[in-house]
């Protein structure tokens, strides 16, 4: 039995650096670069779905660094600041072995300059696919990019297969009547936008069982007279949209959302704030919102 | 021109010997920022180490050992930003106090000629509408097109017969600024959140996206205005008495006019154009050293380029390391020091000072 522990370890003592030596995943960012890198042990991870995703591969204690927008699940980690104005230097002196984030944050601004400065600097930067668009599908590229990355392909299916029976839940779950949704972005009582059919919040919609009412790509500012137009079922708010305005009973005050079914029927809902960016929770949300919406749009 | 002298030319000898105390330490002073400002950040690169990167550029040998990312961020991130901090400065500064001689007006500064409004607007339309000619260069570039083109907008409609009329400029421009700032509403209204995001931290102003192109495009245009500016501090000493005074001391006045305006949009419109709007530093620097040297533009011009460069390559300094690994905009860092600092002149020394 000694003889076969000691056998063991020295196996796994010679099959550990033999591992990791050979493993140096090289993968292209969604910029056309190429980049080759042993799994990472220093990451700095921009944008929320980054962080969420690499989380998910249970690699977590590899991130140095996020943007303001990764704070979920709840952590410590450094912020180098908002997405749309990253640091050049204050994302150096991290230290990071790969700077990994999304081709929509990285066009943001002056970024694209900041990601040729961190080249320019020796430093790794992987582009991931945007994350406001491709819904789903978006979700899984990333995570299989960030899987190879990793060299953690059985997180990443295993992660994959869960996304499947989910899929399969919200399919389960849908209404049997397809709301009319509008999704209002709020920010306090007297101001609101509508977004529009691109981005996380369609695709929630879509998932969900619903029929997006927006007629326009984007966001755009809600007016009384657009609303009772457009005339929704269901009225959807992120849930520091909801708390800003004044929960439910402030949101019927809102321009124009009580005179729409929604607002008389008080189909108010709300859904957590990263919904913004697609990550790997989408489901969960279209799940749960699948799930009063059946119970609510019966006929 | 001895007799007819204005008095800022024949200051009392103690506010002279000050000018040229002034004059010797700001030199200093701004060599000293530099040096702090080269050496200081979120990579640390300890004294030595800056100075073997740089004598290695000279193909000298180095007496400490560094590695090849310190070198990078040095020479790629922060000797190109402090080089812009400095550049930006001194074109805000000198021409600050330009614009305060030539309109005879203490709160006068770069922003009533539209140079800020001009460019903010310009700016928002090419993030809204994608104007992307220029690739990086693009917003840079519709920034400038919209400072120069706003403040020869406001220089032409404040022309009669020929002549600037000062008063009118003023006026002209604030309604072009009024204008520009519809403009800028309207296309922030249609700007997407992203675009928005973008609009919004280019309005607060940043030397974050320096490169050494950027640098060398705006360094001509800068260093002209900052440099030939203090060539009118004579003429600008005799408009202290009035045009026509100046006139009959022999100053072309309408050909100083256009020159200082020309100055100062090129210089501060390609200062703009880089680093966004940065409030307060054209305001606040030449009124400091007006307390010090007395009011003859001859000290005055070159030192706010001075000064001016000084204080943002500070300013800049604290924009970067306060809050590492992140950044603050620079202009929440000059209205922050430089609100309160003009309240205090203002409070201490009442409308004599002004």
């Amino acid at each position: 039995m000694k003889h076969l522990t000691r056998l063991l370890v020295s196996a796994a003592l010679l099959a550990l650096p033999a591992h990791s030596a050979a493993h140096a995943a090289t993968v292209r960012g969604a910029d056309g670069v190429t980049v080759t890198v042993p799994p990472p042990r220093r990451v700095v991870a921009l944008n929320a779905t980054t962080v969420e995703l690499i989380y998910r591969l249970g690699r977590q204690q590899t991130i140095v660094g996020t943007d303001v927008t990764g704070t979920y699940p709840p952590n410590r980690i450094p912020s180098v600041g908002h997405w749309a104005q990253l640091p050049a230097e204050g994302i150096i002196a991290l230290n990071p072995d790969l700077v990994i984030g999304t081709a929509d944050n990285f066009a943001a601004g002056r970024n694209s300059g900041v990601v040729a400065q961190l080249r320019a600097a020796g430093v790794k930067v992987l582009v991931l696919p945007a994350s406001n668009e491709g819904g789903l599908d978006g979700v899984r590229t990333r995570l299989n990019i960030l899987a190879d990355v990793y060299g953690v392909p059985g997180a990443a299916q295993a992660l994959s297969r869960s996304f499947d029976t989910t899929l399969a839940a919200v399919k389960a779950n849908r209404p049997a009547r397809a709301p009319k949704v509008i999704f209002l972005y709020a920010h306090g009582p007297n101001d609101a936008s509508i977004y529009g059919t691109d981005g996380g919040a369609h695709d929630l919609i879509t998932l969900a069982g619903g029929v997006n009412a927006a007629p326009f790509r984007d966001t755009r500012t809600l007016t009384a007279e657009a609303l009772v137009t457009l005339n929704p079922d269901a009225i959807i708010l992120l849930n520091r949209g909801l708390e800003a305005v004044g929960g439910v009973s402030g949101a019927l005050k809102l321009p124009g959302v009580a005179q729409t079914t929604a607002g008389r029927a008080r189909r108010i809902y709300a859904v957590d704030d990263s919904i913004r960016w697609t990550g790997p929770r989408l489901l969960e949300f279209a799940l749960a919102l699948a799930r009063q919406w059946k119970t609510d749009f019966r006929r | 021109m001895t007799a007819a002298a204005p008095a800022a030319e024949r200051a009392a000898p103690g506010v002279r010997r000050h000018a040229v105390t002034v004059l010797l330490v700001l030199p200093a002073a701004l060599l000293g920022a530099v040096v702090l400002a080269v050496g200081s950040g979120a990579v640390p690169i300890s004294p030595a180490q800056v100075l073997s990167i740089l004598l290695s550029l000279l193909g000298l040998p180095a007496p400490a050992t560094f590695d090849a990312q310190q070198a990078a961020v040095l020479t790629g991130i922060r000797l190109p930003r402090v080089a812009l901090g400095a550049l930006v400065g001194a074109g805000l500064g000198a021409a600050g106090a330009a614009m305060q001689g030539l309109f005879r007006n203490p709160l006068a500064d770069p922003g009533l000629l539209g140079l800020s409004a001009g460019a903010g607007l310009a700016a928002a339309a090419s993030v809204v509408l994608g104007f992307t000619a220029f690739g990086a260069y693009s917003l840079p570039a519709a920034a400038f097109a919209g400072s120069l083109g706003c403040t020869g907008l406001i220089s032409v409609l404040a022309q009669r017969r020929g002549r600037v009329d000062v008063t009118t400029m003023l006026l002209a421009g604030i309604a072009i600024n009024a204008l520009c700032g519809a403009g800028t509403g309207l296309m922030t209204f249609l700007a997407t959140d992203e675009q928005l995001r973008t609009i919004t931290f280019w309005q607060l102003g940043s030397l974050g996206g320096a490169t050494w192109p950027g640098v060398l495009s705006a360094a001509p245009l800068v260093l002209a205005g900052a440099a030939l500016l203090p060539l009118t501090a004579r003429a600008l000493n005799a408009l202290t008495l009035g045009e026509a005074q100046a006139a009959h001391l022999g100053v072309a006045v309408t050909r100083t006019k256009w020159l200082i305006i020309t100055l100062v949009a090129l210089s501060v419109g390609a200062g703009v154009a880089v680093a966004g709007t940065i409030g307060f530093v054209g305001l606040v620097v030449p009124h400091l050293l007006r307390l010090l040297t007395g009011p003859d533009h001859r000290t005055l011009l070159p030192a706010s380029a001075l000064l001016g460069a000084t204080l943002l390559v500070l300013a800049d300094l604290m924009a970067r390391t306060v809050v590492t690994p992140a950044e603050l905009p620079i202009g929440i860092i000059t209205a922050l020091l430089g609100a309160p600092f003009f309240l205090f002149l203002l409070r201490r020394t009442g409308r004599s000072a002004l």
